[in-house]
Parts: C-alpha cells; sequence; structure tokens
C-alpha cells in the first residue's frame, strides 16, 4: 500500500478514535468531562448520536479521499495505548499464535465456525427480576440490576442515576486481580458505559422522584464468570437484558413525600427504557488488517492485530464506534463490518425479545399482569 | 489389568478386600487417595476406584480440578522466562512456574543447549514434585542420558482437554480408556502427530492445517461432551463430511 493511504488511514483512525471519546465530532474549544458520573453530554437521544456518528463517518470518508497530506504524519503520531502499568493476561504460546495466523490464510478458524459466525448465544433470568445471565460458548457472563432511593447530583437534579459496574475476579483468570484493573476490564467498563448509558438507552429523567432532593440509583453489576473472548459483546446482551428484565418497587409522590411500595403492595414497574443497543465485535488479522473474523474467542483475541467494536440497535442506528489502537484497518472494510454487524444485531435483540417475553409469559400466572400494571402503554 | 467398579466420596472407607494384595511388592497409592498411619487408605476426591493387581497399586480416577503435578507425569509446558541456570516452565495456570535446567536436555553441554525463548512449548517429564517445593521439570531420562520423544514442540497447535480426557489418552489399552477418536481419524487418513500432557493440554502437529484443526475440533468435543465409542464415531464422521 502506498504510503499517503496509509497516513490517511492512520488519520481516519484517529478520527474514529475521537468518535468513540466523545459521541460527535469534535468541536473546536469544546471541554470534555472526564466524570463519566455526570457527563453533560450523557444525554443526547439515540437517533441524533446515531445520526452524528453516520455523518461523521462519512465526513472521514470524505476527507480520505482529499486529503493528500505528506509526510507529515508517521509511525510516532500513533497514539499509544494507554495503560503500561497494568496486570496483563496470560499470553498463548508461540506455537499457537503461529498457527492460528497460519490457519486463517488458509480460511479456518480453529474450532471450525466460517469467518463471520456468532458462537451459540443463550440468555437466561434468574428468579429475581433483574437478572440474566449469558453464555457465549465458552464465554459466561452474569448481570444483576438494582435499584435504591438516593440523592440526585447537585448539577443535574431532573435525572436518576445509572451506574455499570463491572468485575472481573480472578476466578475467571489468575491475570485478573482485584481492585488492579486490567486493560480488559477498562475498556469493557468504558464500551459499556459508552453503548448502554451514553446512547441514551434508559431514560434516567424518569428516575427523578422529586427534583434536587430523591431520585432512584439504577446500578447494573456485571459479573465475568468464564472468559472465552469477547467480553463486550457477551456483556451488553446481559446488562441490556438484566436492564429490560428488572423492575422497581413502585413509588408515589404526595407533596414532600416519597412513598416506595412494596411488591406485595403494588406490582413493581419496568425502566422506561428507549432503545435497546447491541455491540458487535470485529477482530482484524494480516499484516494490513485485511481479515475481520466476527466474534473472536480468546486465543483468536491473543493474536489480533486489530478490533472494532460498533454498537447499534435493531434500527441500524450507531451508537458507537470504537477501534482503540492497532492497525489501521482500511475504511471500506470498518463499512462493510457495520453492515455485517446490522444483521447480527437484529438477530440478538429478536432472541432478547423472545427470552424476554417467554420469561414474562412463565411469571404472568393466571394473567393479572395486564390489570396489575400501572404504566400506560409506549411505542418504542 | 485394571479392574474398575466401586464409585468412592472422600473420606468413604475402602473395603479391604477390594484392596490388592501382593506377596513381594509393596502397595502403591496413585491419585486420590491418602494413607493415614497406621493402617487406614481414605480417598480424597470422588470418582471410581481402579486396581491393578500385577503392579499392586489402586487409585481414584476422577474428571475435574486442577492439575497437581505428581512424579513421571509427561506434561507440555510453556516457557516464560530463563534466568540462570534454569528455564521458568508454566505448566498449569494458577500454579507456580516449573523449573526446567537449561541441562536437562538429551545430549546437550553449556554450550549446546538449546535456546529457548518465552512462549515456546516443551514436552517435559516431572522429576520432582513436593508440595512444599518448586516443580522440576526434566527433557530426558536421567538413567538412559535419552530424550525418549521428550524436548520442544515445534509448529502444531495445542488444545485444553479435561485432565480426566488427558489421562484417558496416555492409557495404554483402548478398552479401559474409551477414546477411540484418534484412531478413528488416523484409519480415516488423516496424517498427524499427537503428544498428550497430563496437565490436560494435547498438542497436534505434522499434518496440514485443515486436519490439525479437524483433530483438535474432534477431541474437545468428545471432551466436552462426554461422548462413549459410539458418539465419537458420529463425530468423527460428521467432521469427516465436513472435510469434503
Amino acid at each position: 500500500m502506498e504510503k499517503g493511504t496509509v497516513e490517511l488511514q492512520v488519520w481516519h483512525q484517529k478520527f474514529l478514535r475521537y468518535l468513540a471519546c466523545e459521541g460527535s465530532p469534535p468541536a473546536p474549544g469544546r471541554i470534555s468531562s472526564r466524570d463519566p458520573l455526570h457527563d453533560k453530554s450523557s444525554s443526547h437521544s439515540p437517533s441524533s448520536g446515531a445520526s452524528q456518528s453516520w455523518f461523521a463517518i462519512g465526513i472521514a470518508l470524505i476527507f480520505s479521499s482529499f486529503l493528500k497530506s505528506p509526510d507529515k504524519l508517521n509511525s510516532e503520531t500513533q497514539i499509544p495505548l494507554p495503560a503500561v502499568n497494568m496486570p496483563r493476561e496470560a499470553e498463548i504460546s508461540t506455537n499457537e499464535k503461529q498457527f492460528l495466523k497460519t490457519a486463517l490464510t488458509e480460511n479456518v478458524r480453529i474450532d471450525g465456525r466460517l469467518f463471520e459466525q456468532y458462537r451459540p448465544l443463550s440468555l437466561g433470568f434468574g428468579e429475581e427480576f433483574g437478572v440474566a445471565e449469558v453464555e457465549l460458548g465458552k464465554t459466561r457472563i452474569l448481570a444483576k440490576v438494582s435499584a435504591e432511593v438516593t440523592v440526585p447530583y447537585a448539577d443535574r437534579p431532573f435525572d436518576g442515576i445509572f451506574q455499570i459496574v463491572t468485575e472481573l475476579s480472578p476466578m475467571v483468570s489468575p491475570a485478573f486481580e482485584v481492585n488492579r484493573p486490567t486493560e480488559t476490564e477498562v475498556l469493557l467498563s468504558r464500551l459499556l458505559e459508552k453503548t448502554v448509558r451514553r446512547s441514551g438507552a434508559l431514560d434516567t429523567e424518569s428516575l427523578c422522584l422529586m427534583a434536587g432532593k430523591k431520585c432512584w440509583a439504577v446500578r447494573v453489576d456485571v459479573h465475568v464468570l468464564s472468559h472465552d473472548g469477547n467480553l463486550v459483546d457477551a456483556a451488553c446482551v446481559a446488562v441490556v437484558a438484566a436492564l429490560r428484565h428488572f423492575r422497581k418497587p413502585d413509588t408515589s409522590v404526595e407533596g414532600e413525600m416519597v412513598t416506595v411500595y412494596t411488591a406485595a403492595e403494588r406490582e413493581p414497574t419496568p425502566l422506561s427504557w428507549l432503545h435497546s443497543p447491541y455491540c458487535v465485535t470485529w477482530s482484524f488479522y494480516g499484516e494490513e488488517g485485511e481479515m475481520a473474523l466476527l466474534d473472536a474467542s480468546w486465543k483468536e483475541e491473543q493474536v489480533q492485530v486489530a478490533s472494532f467494536t460498533v454498537s447499534l440497535n435493531r434500527h441500524g442506528e450507531v451508537c458507537q464506534i470504537a477501534k482503540l489502537g492497532g492497525v489501521a484497518v482500511d475504511a471500506v472494510l470498518l463499512l462493510k463490518c457495520t453492515a455485517g454487524a446490522t444483521v447480527e444485531v437484529k438477530r440478538i435483540s429478536e432472541m432478547v425479545d423472545q427470552k424476554l417475553e417467554e420469561d414474562a409469559k412463565r411469571r404472568d400466572k393466571g394473567g393479572l399482569m395486564a390489570e396489575l400494571r400501572a404504566e400506560n402503554e409506549r411505542e418504542s | 489389568m485394571a479392574e474398575e467398579g466401586l464409585f468412592v466420596l472422600p473420606g468413604d472407607l475402602i473395603d479391604p478386600s477390594f484392596i490388592p494384595s501382593h506377596p513381594k511388592k509393596p502397595l502403591r497409592l496413585g491419585p486420590g487417595l491418602r494413607h493415614i498411619p497406621p493402617n487406614s487408605i481414605l480417598p480424597t476426591v470422588s470418582g471410581q476406584v481402579y486396581t491393578d493387581n500385577r503392579k499392586n497399586s489402586i487409585w481414584v480416577e476422577y474428571n475435574g480440578g486442577r492439575y497437581v503435578p505428581s512424579t513421571n507425569d509427561q506434561v507440555i509446558g510453556q516457557i516464560q522466562r530463563s534466568a540462570g541456570e534454569h528455564y521458568y516452565v508454566n505448566i498449569a495456570p494458577y500454579a507456580s512456574n516449573a523449573v526446567l535446567p537449561h541441562l536437562a536436555f538429551e545430549g546437550v553441554t553449556k554450550k549446546t543447549r538449546p535456546q529457548l525463548n518465552p512462549g515456546a512449548l516443551v514436552y517435559a517429564r516431572v522429576a520432582l514434585a513436593h508440595k512444599h517445593m518448586d516443580v522440576e521439570l526434566e527433557c530426558v531420562s536421567p538413567s538412559t542420558g535419552k530424550a525418549d520423544g521428550l524436548g520442544p514442540l515445534v509448529d502444531g497447535m495445542v488444545f485444553n482437554v479435561s485432565l480426566g480426557l488427558a489421562r484417558r489418552l496416555s492409557m495404554s489399552k483402548k478398552e479401559n480408556s474409551k477414546v477411540i477418536v484418534l484412531d478413528l481419524l488416523g484409519d480415516a487418513g488423516l496424517v498427524f502427530e499427537v503428544v498428550v500432557g497430563r496437565n490436560g493440554r494435547v498438542w497436534i502437529g505434522g499434518g496440514s492445517v485443515a486436519d490439525t484443526v479437524l483433530v483438535g475440533r474432534a477431541l474437545t468435543q468428545t471432551d466436552e461432551e462426554d461422548h462413549g465409542p459410539e458418539a465419537q464415531k458420529n463425530v468423527v464422521r460428521r467432521l469427516l463430511s465436513e472435510r469434503k
């Protein structure tokens, strides 16, 4: 590949990274908030975020066809990866690395899958509301949602609090330690944060009970039970499914008094859910990242040269794109991957909807739910 | 001839009539059993008790848990680093590294020792396994000075299987192990080499990439779904039909 294109791709990659961090095209003089808990830009609507992202990709592509910058960008302009002093994951042997690479050049994956094939995905719910367990091949994730009444942030008096907490325990791999997050863990929580929280999937305003005084704090705990690659996709399904499965206690407000009812007094209500985003991760292999694999297993992740996570909902609206580091990948390939991801997301979305429906039917003994529920019908 | 039967739980009493007795040889206790002086033998795991009257030995077969090294096990290790006179070798996750002396290879001197980089694989025998000391490995038989197939592994692919399957694969008699998948694949004309490490790692190499993957998939499927001989035939048949 000629040098100009490589540079453009580096630039393009930087642009995508910028998108991934900010969710909207960079504006001059804009100050980004570093606190993920109350971020000013967190409440934009999903559709606007999506159109912004598509718009930005368009701009990136247009730019990449016009820009013929001379030898300004070289290897030192590559963005260094953060986090040097983190515990590292166990590595696979050189024999395995070599074998995996050779096998991919012969179009063979070690588990016999096609390049664009997902592992079998299964979803189950617990007895309690808001517990979801996802299995993606040998990767297993458990997500649990809990809610408590608390005081809202001073700068966001009309919003509730929504938080996603990830935990990779040493049970998963000896490389993980308690209270010392690895890069995997940081990326996982960051991507979930961007996909679910910042895309406005949960209407945080509906969590407000009394402006500036009382609100619900919804917290999702993500536990990784077994790690065989592609934690992000599996965790995202678990988080979304758990949140949609969750029921918070019903409340009523009279003057300055907030009453929280037990499940026996009033039927708990579901969260106000606006859309369901799902992540799809592609891994790239080869000198220039020309081979794209869907849903890489742990061993495959060890030899990838780059990875690309895109979050979409079933309408094909892009909520988030992350291509963090690695080699520069052809922009056209990224667009192809995004198109492939749309198909995959529709499939996942249908699966989750169906499982939720089945679970609701199982719990709805005697068909009383329709009479017990308090909320109004809503188009999603 | 090994005899199986008797399912035991940890702490169960083993019927004395089941314990082999040999006029000359001392009784050998295998994995999963513990001698508590003066005269009781208690299982420490749940599984099936096997006995071998010819060798005057008794042990418990179980599938699960982590790998605990014991002397004379042949394992596949991954070199972590080299320091001083030794390589530090990973033989199991969550376990501390084993030690492999630079000179524990066939026919090496200080000048001709193999240069192994971190990440290289070796097939080695456990020379010393003591609860309170680092495990020691060797790639040469100390009595004959021959490697007997031990040493660095070149190319190929490693598949992880359960400890039970690794043990069954290294059994000499097929009627005991009930693993016929490798024989079936060999009969079907696939060319491959297999190295079985007791630590649950199986190295497959020597053939084409597609065949190696096929053998690995057959093995891991047999292991995960706990297939009997008939089911193994089906797995092999299905995989071979995919190949063509």
